[in-house]
C-alpha cells in the first residue's frame, strides 16, 4: 500500500459522514444520560442514609437476619464500591438476587419483560396508524366530525389517569355493561403472552385509549400547520391538486415531528403500563415494579428502573436520528 | 395561452366571513396584455386581497361575494375546483412575498418546479428537464443537477426569489401577480429582481400586477400606478400622471411621504453645525470602534462625532453594523474595542455601570414600536416611569410630566391610560419618543424608528423629528433609507460591512456620492 | 366587568370547567367535616345504596359516601402543594437560567432532560421505595419532578421578554435588577406561569391518584385506594368504584376545560 492511499484511509475514518458523526455524538450522550440516571436510581434506592437492611426486613426481623442481608447487599462497604459493584453487575447482565423470593432478578423479570413488551408493541401497532389517520383527517377538514371528536377526546380523555380509563374499560366491556372479556388478565405463565390474545384485549385497549388523544392531537397540529403553511398555499396557487399537496407537499414534512411524538408516546406507554397492568393484574414489568416497591425489593426496583430508562433513551435516539434523516432542512444542516 | 388576453376585474366585492366586514368594495380593474401595473397601498388596504383575487383565491376567512375576474375567455370567480386548479399557474402565475417560507423545505428545487409542470400535464421527464433548464436559465440560475438537487435552505435569499419567479413564469401565463416580491432583499438584489420581472414579462407578453408598499420602487418601474386605500382603488393612471397630479387626498399623502428626490434636497439650505459649540467639543464622540458579535467583528474602526444641535445619520443596509453601533453607544452592546465619549467623558461599556446623569443624557428610541413598550403598562405609566427612574421625580410629578411629554409628541391626555395594544404603530412610536424626551436628553438615538411604519405614518414621525431638531435636539439617526436622511440629517455616514465608506455633509453625499456603494443605495433600480 | 372577564364567562367550557372544579374542591375540602366516620362499619360488604349508606357499602361494609367525603382532601391538597412547589422552583430556576451563561444553561437543561427520561410515576415509585409514602415525601417527589419542565417553559418565556426592546429600554433608564424582574419580566410571564400551574396541578393529581390506587397514598382513605379496594365488587356494588372515579374525573376534566377555554378566550382577544 502506498503512503497516499494509507493517508486517505485514515482521513476517511477520522472524517466520518456528518450523519454518522451525529449518531455517534447522540449515542455518547445517551450513555452519559444513562450514567446520570444510574446515579439517581442508586442514590434513592441504596445510598440514601438510613439502615437499608432494617427498613427492608422490618422491625420484627432478628439482628442475625439483618446482618445477613447487609452482607448480601454489601452494605458494610463504601458507597462508591457498592455503586461500582452494582453497575458492574448491570453491564455484565448480572442483575442481582431478589430479596423477597431469593431468585435471580433476571429470571424473575425475564418473562414479565416479554409480556409487557407484547402489550406495548401491540398498542403501538394499533395506535400509530390510527392516530395518524385521525390526525390527518381532522386537519384536512377543520370543524368537521373527526375534528370535533378529536377535540372532545382531548378535553375528556387526556385529563384522566390511565387507571381510571382502564377501570372504565372494565366497567364497559367486562363487568357491568357488557361481559365480553375477563376483568383480569392473569396469564398462564407456561404459555407466551401472544398465545393468550383474549387476555390482552382489555389492557391494550386501555393503553390505546389513554394515549390516542395526545398522539392524534399532535399529528393534527403538525398537519394543520403544514396545510395552512405558505408553501402549501403557494402550491395551490400554482395549480397543484389537493390530493398531491397532501401526499407530496404536506405529509413528508410532518414525518419528522410525527416521529418525535411517537417517541414521546412510547415513553408515556412505559409509564402507562404501571397503572394498567395493576388494574388487570397483568404479570408485566409495571406490576412487578409496584410489588417490588411495596416489598422494598431493592435489586428488582433498580433493575426495572434501569431497564425503562434504557428503553426510553433508545427510543429517543431512534426518533431523533430518523427525524433528522427524514427532514432535509435538518439533515443538510449537519456538519 | 392566447396572444392577447390581459385581465378584467369588475365589481369585485370581498367580505370577511366572520363579521361580514367588506374588505374590497366593488373594485373594477382592467389590465391590458403586457402591461406592467404597480399596486400601492398600506398594510390592510386590501391590495394583497385584490392581487390574490386574480387567481380566483381568497385567504381563509375571506370570501368573494360579488363580481367577476376574467383572464381572456376564462372566468376565475365561480369556476369549478378542477377548472380553477388548471387555470392557476397556467394562465395566472403568482410570486409570493417571502420565498423562504413559500418554497417547500422538503422538496428539492428541481422537484418543486417539476411539481408545477406535472400539475399541468407535463409529465415527460425530458420535457420537464428542458422546461426547467429554460426557466432557470431565464432568471439567471444554474440548472445543472447539483443545483436542482439542492433544498431551498441551501440557497441565498436572492436565489430563492429567483426560483419562485421562475416557477411563476414557467408555463408562460398571461397574467403574473407579484406580492411584495422584494421585501427583505437588499438594494442590489431588489434591483436585479425588478429588472428580471420586467424582462420576463416583456418577452412573454404577460401582464404584471406588482404589489408593493414601496411607492418609490413602483414609481421607477411601473407603466401604470394604482393606489388602493381602504378596500377601493382611489387612483389609477399612467405612473407619471399619478405622480404629477394625484386625484385622491390619500395619494397626495403617500407622495408627500416619499423622500424627496436628491435634486430637491440639494435646493434646500442646511445650516452648518452651530459654531458656538465648537469650543465645548462634540456631545458624542465614537473613536476606533470595532464591535464584535460572538467574537466576530461586525464593525471595523468606526469613528464619528455628533455636535450639539446636530443630527448625524448612519446609513447602511441590514448587516452593515449600524444598529450594533447604536446599541454600543447606548450601553446595550458591550463586546467592543474603542471608546465612546459623552461630553468628553469615556462611557462605561454596560448601561448598568453608567451613572444617572449619563443615562439621562443618552436616550434611545427603538426600531419596532410594538416591542419597545411593556404590554402590561399604560402609555402614561411607561413615560412617567422614565421620569421617576432617571429624574427621580415623585409619582404625581412624573404623571404630570408624562402628560406634557405626550402632548409634545402630538398625543392627547386620552392616550395616557391606553394599553400599548390599543395604539397604532405610529402612536406607539410617539409614546416611545415621549419616553425618551421626558428625560431631556443631550442626545437622542433613533434606531430605524420609521422602518416598521406605513409610508404616510413614517412621514408624520419624520416631520415630528425635524420639528424637535429645529428646537435644538441633538440626534444620531440610524436608517437603511439613504434618501430619507435628506430631510433630517446635516451630516451622513454611509456604512458597509461595518466600515464607513463615505462621510460628509448630507447634501454632498446625496448629490455627489464618491463611493459606488452610495450610488447604488441612492437608486432603487440600479 | 373587564373585557377579559366578559370573554371568559361567555365561553361554556370556562363556565363548565369552573363549576366542575369548584364542586369537587367543595366536596373534597368541606367533606371531612360533613362526613360521618369513614372507618365505621355500617352494614354488610357491597350493599347497594340505602339506609345508613346512601351510596351503599364498600368491601369492608363501610359507608361509600362517608369515605368519598373523607377521601379527597389529602391528595388534592398534596397535588396543589406539589404543583405550587414545582412551578415556584421552576420560575426561580427558569429566570436564573435565562440570565445565566449559555454553557451553564445548556448543562443544567441537559441534566433536566436526563431526569425526564423516566415517566413521572416510575420516578415517584423509585423514591418512595426507601422514603415511604408520607405526605411530605409525596409532595416533594411529585413537585420536584415538575421543576425541569417548568424551568424550561419559564426560561423560554423569560428569554422572550429579555430580548424585547422594552426590557432594554428599562435598562437604559437605569432600572435595577429587582425592578427589571418585578416590573418587566414578571408581569409578562405571569400568563405562562399560570398556565403552567394549571397543567402541573392536573399532572400532580393524576400521579397522586395513581399512586393512591397502587397503594402508595399517604392514607388508605383516598379516592384512588377506594377504587382499588372495591374493584372486585364492581358487578354487585358498582357505586363503590364509580363514585370516586366520577369525583376524580370531574375534577381533572374541569381543570382541563377551564384551562383550554381560558387559553382560547385569551387567544381570541
Amino acid at each position: 500500500m502506498t503512503t497516499t492511499s494509507l493517508r486517505r484511509g485514515t482521513a476517511i475514518t477520522l472524517a466520518l459522514s456528518p450523519v454518522a458523526r451525529y449518531v455517534l455524538r447522540r449515542l455518547l450522550l445517551g450513555v452519559a444520560m444513562l450514567f446520570v440516571v444510574s446515579v439517581v436510581v442508586f442514590f434513592f434506592t441504596q445510598a440514601l442514609p438510613g439502615d437499608v437492611a432494617r427498613q427492608v426486613l422490618g422491625q420484627t426481623a432478628t439482628d442475625d437476619q439483618v446482618a445477613r442481608l447487609r452482607e448480601q447487599l454489601g452494605l458494610d462497604r463504601g458507597v462508591v464500591a457498592q455503586y461500582l459493584d452494582w453497575i458492574g453487575g448491570l453491564v455484565t447482565f448480572d442483575l442481582g438476587t431478589s430479596l423477597t423470593s431469593g431468585t435471580p432478578v433476571a429470571d424473575l423479570v425475564g418473562t414479565r419483560v416479554a409480556n409487557s413488551a407484547t402489550i406495548v408493541v401491540l398498542t403501538a401497532v394499533i395506535l400509530i396508524p390510527l392516530a395518524v389517520a385521525l390526525g390527518v383527517a381532522a386537519a384536512r377538514s377543520p370543524g368537521g366530525v373527526v375534528d370535533g371528536v378529536v377535540s372532545g377526546s382531548v378535553l375528556l380523555i387526556l385529563a384522566l389517569p390511565e387507571f381510571i380509563i382502564a377501570i372504565l374499560v372494565v366497567v364497559l366491556l367486562a363487568t357491568n355493561v357488557w361481559r365480553l372479556f375477563a376483568p383480569t388478565s392473569i396469564l398462564d405463565p407456561a404459555v407466551p403472552a401472544w398465545e393468550q390474545p383474549d387476555l390482552l384485549v382489555l389492557p391494550v385497549l386501555a393503553l390505546v385509549i389513554g394515549s390516542l388523544p395526545y398522539f392524534t392531537e399532535s399529528i393534527r397540529t403538525t398537519m394543520t400547520d403544514e396545510l395552512t403553511s405558505e408553501h402549501v398555499t403557494w402550491a395551490r396557487l400554482c395549480g397543484v391538486a389537493e390530493r398531491r399537496i397532501l401526499w407530496r407537499h404536506a405529509l413528508p414534512n410532518a414525518v419528522g415531528p410525527g416521529l418525535q411524538v411517537a417517541g414521546t408516546t412510547l415513553i408515556y406507554l412505559t409509564g402507562g403500563i404501571v397503572a394498567v397492568e395493576n388494574v388487570f393484574a397483568f404479570p408485566g414489568v409495571g406490576s412487578a415494579l409496584t410489588a417490588a416497591v411495596a416489598n422494598r425489593d431493592i435489586p428488582v426496583v433498580q433493575a426495572i428502573a434501569m431497564l425503562l430508562a434504557t428503553v426510553a433513551l433508545v427510543v429517543y435516539l431512534v426518533a431523533d436520528v430518523l427525524g433528522i434523516l427524514l427532514t432535509p432542512r435538518l439533515r443538510t444542516a449537519l456538519t | 395561452m392566447s396572444e392577447a388576453s390581459g385581465i378584467a376585474i369588475s365589481g369585485l366585492r370581498i367580505h370577511a366571513t366572520d363579521d361580514r366586514r367588506e374588505v374590497l368594495h366593488g373594485v373594477d380593474l382592467t389590465v391590458g396584455p403586457g402591461e406592467f401595473v404597480g399596486i400601492a397601498g398600506e398594510t390592510g388596504s386590501g391590495k394583497t386581497t385584490l392581487g390574490l383575487s386574480a387567481l380566483g383565491f381568497a385567504r381563509p376567512g375571506l370570501s368573494v361575494t360579488a363580481g367577476s375576474v376574467a383572464v381572456g375567455d376564462h372566468q376565475l370567480i365561480g369556476a369549478g375546483r378542477e377548472e380553477l386548479r388548471r387555470l392557476r399557474g397556467d394562465v395566472v402565475g403568482y410570486v409570493p412575498q417571502d420565498p423562504a417560507t413559500a418554497l417547500n423545505p422538503g422538496l428539492r428545487v428541481g422537484a418543486g418546479l417539476r411539481e408545477v409542470l406535472r400539475a399541468h400535464g407535463i409529465g415527460d421527464r425530458d420535457e420537464q428537464r428542458r422546461r426547467i433548464a429554460a426557466a432557470f436559465g431565464a432568471v439567471g440560475l444554474p440548472h445543472d443537477d447539483a443545483f436542482l438537487r439542492r433544498y431551498p435552505n441551501q440557497l441565498s435569499g436572492g436565489q430563492q426569489q429567483r426560483v419562485s419567479i421562475a416557477t411563476a413564469f414557467v408555463l408562460r401565463p398571461a397574467v403574473v401577480v407579484l406580492d411584495e416580491p422584494t421585501t427583505g432583499l437588499d438594494a442590489a438584489t431588489k434591483a436585479a429582481v425588478v429588472r428580471l420581472v420586467h424582462d420576463l414579462s416583456r418577452s412573454a407578453g404577460a401582464s404584471v400586477l406588482f404589489i408593493s408598499h414601496d411607492l418609490r420602487l413602483l414609481m421607477e418601474t411601473a407603466d401604470r400606478l394604482i393606489v388602493v386605500y381602504r378596500g377601493a382603488i382611489v387612483d389609477d393612471g399612467p405612473t407619471a400622471r399619478v405622480a404629477a397630479e394625484p386625484r385622491h387626498e390619500y395619494t397626495r399623502t403617500l407622495l408627500a411621504a416619499v423622500p424627496a428626490p436628491v435634486g430637491a434636497a440639494l435646493a434646500r439650505h442646511w445650516p452648518g453645525p452651530s459654531p458656538g459649540d465648537a469650543a465645548t467639543g462634540p456631545v458624542l464622540a465614537v473613536d476606533a470602534l470595532t464591535a464584535r458579535h460572538a467574537g466576530v467583528a461586525v464593525t471595523s474602526d468606526v469613528g464619528f462625532t455628533v455636535d450639539a444641535g446636530e443630527c448625524v445619520a448612519l446609513v447602511g443596509e441590514s448587516g452593515s453594523g449600524k444598529t450594533t453601533i447604536a446599541r454600543t453607544v447606548a450601553g446595550l452592546h458591550t463586546s467592543y474595542d474603542g471608546t465612546v465619549r459623552l461630553d468628553g467623558e469615556v462611557l462605561a461599556r454596560s448601561v448598568s455601570r453608567r451613572n444617572l446623569t449619563q443615562l439621562r443624557a443618552l436616550q434611545y428610541v427603538f426600531q419596532n414600536p410594538f416591542g419597545s413598550l411593556n404590554p402590561r403598562r399604560t402609555a402614561g405609566r411607561s413615560v412617567a416611569l422614565a421620569a421617576e427612574l432617571v429624574l427621580g421625580m415623585s409619582r404625581p410629578e412624573a404623571a404630570d410630566a408624562a402628560a406634557a411629554a405626550l402632548e409634545r409628541v402630538g398625543l392627547s391626555t386620552r392616550h395616557l391610560r391606553s394599553q400599548p395594544h390599543a395604539l397604532s404603530g405610529g402612536e406607539r412610536q410617539r409614546v416611545a419618543l415621549a419616553r425618551a424626551l421626558i428625560c431631556r436628553p443631550r442626545i437622542l438615538i433613533c434606531d430605524e424608528v420609521t422602518s416598521s411604519l406605513d409610508l404616510s405614518v413614517q412621514a408624520e414621525i419624520v416631520q415630528l423629528l425635524t420639528g424637535l431638531q429645529s428646537d435644538g435636539l441633538t440626534m444620531l439617526f440610524i436608517t437603511h433609507d439613504l434618501p430619507l436622511v435628506s430631510t433630517i440629517a446635516q451630516r451622513t455616514l454611509v456604512l458597509r460591512d461595518g466600515a464607513v465608506v463615505e462621510a460628509g455633509p448630507t447634501p454632498d453625499v446625496l448629490a455627489t456620492p464618491q463611493h459606488e456603494y452610495t450610488r447604488r443605495l441612492l437608486t432603487v433600480t440600479g | 366587568m373587564s373585557a377579559v372577564a366578559t370573554q371568559l364567562v361567555r365561553r361554556p367550557s370556562v363556565v363548565a370547567g369552573t363549576l366542575m372544579t369548584a364542586a369537587t374542591l367543595f366536596v373534597a375540602f368541606a367533606g371531612p367535616a360533613l362526613a360521618g366516620s369513614p372507618d365505621e362499619f355500617v352494614g354488610a360488604p357491597f350493599q347497594g345504596p340505602g339506609g345508613d349508606a346512601p351510596l351503599g357499602t364498600d368491601v369492608m361494609g363501610r359507608s361509600v359516601l362517608a369515605r368519598l367525603l373523607a377521601g379527597g382532601r389529602d391528595f388534592l391538597l398534596q397535588g396543589i402543594l406539589a404543583a405550587a412547589l414545582g412551578v415556584g422552583a421552576g420560575v426561580l430556576l427558569g429566570v436564573a437560567l435565562a440570565s445565566a451563561s449559555r454553557r451553564v444553561a445548556d448543562l443544567v437543561l441537559s441534566l433536566n432532560d436526563t431526569v425526564i427520561v423516566l415517566p413521572q410515576i416510575v420516578i415517584a415509585l423509585l423514591v418512595l421505595t426507601r422514603l415511604g409514602a408520607t405526605p411530605l415525601t409525596l409532595v416533594l417527589v411529585v413537585g420536584i419532578v415538575h421543576v425541569p419542565q417548568s424551568a424550561r417553559v419559564v426560561r423560554a418565556a423569560t428569554q422572550r421578554v429579555v430580548t424585547q426592546d422594552y426590557y432594554d429600554s428599562a435598562r437604559t433608564l437605569g432600572a435595577s435588577r429587582r425592578r427589571l424582574f418585578t416590573g418587566e419580566v414578571l408581569p409578562n410571564i405571569a400568563g405562562v406561569v399560570l398556565l403552567e400551574l394549571s397543567i402541573r396541578l392536573a399532572i400532580s393529581v393524576v400521579v397522586l391518584a395513581s399512586l393512591s390506587y397502587l397503594g402508595f397514598g399517604s392514607t388508605d382513605t383516598q379516592w384512588g385506594r377506594m377504587i382499588h379496594e372495591n374493584q372486585g365488587g364492581l358487578t354487585i356494588q358498582p357505586w363503590a368504584v364509580l363514585a370516586p372515579v366520577i369525583c376524580t374525573g370531574v375534577f381533572l376534566i374541569g381543570v382541563n376545560l377551564l384551562r383550554g377555554g381560558t387559553v382560547r378566550a385569551l387567544a381570541v382577544r
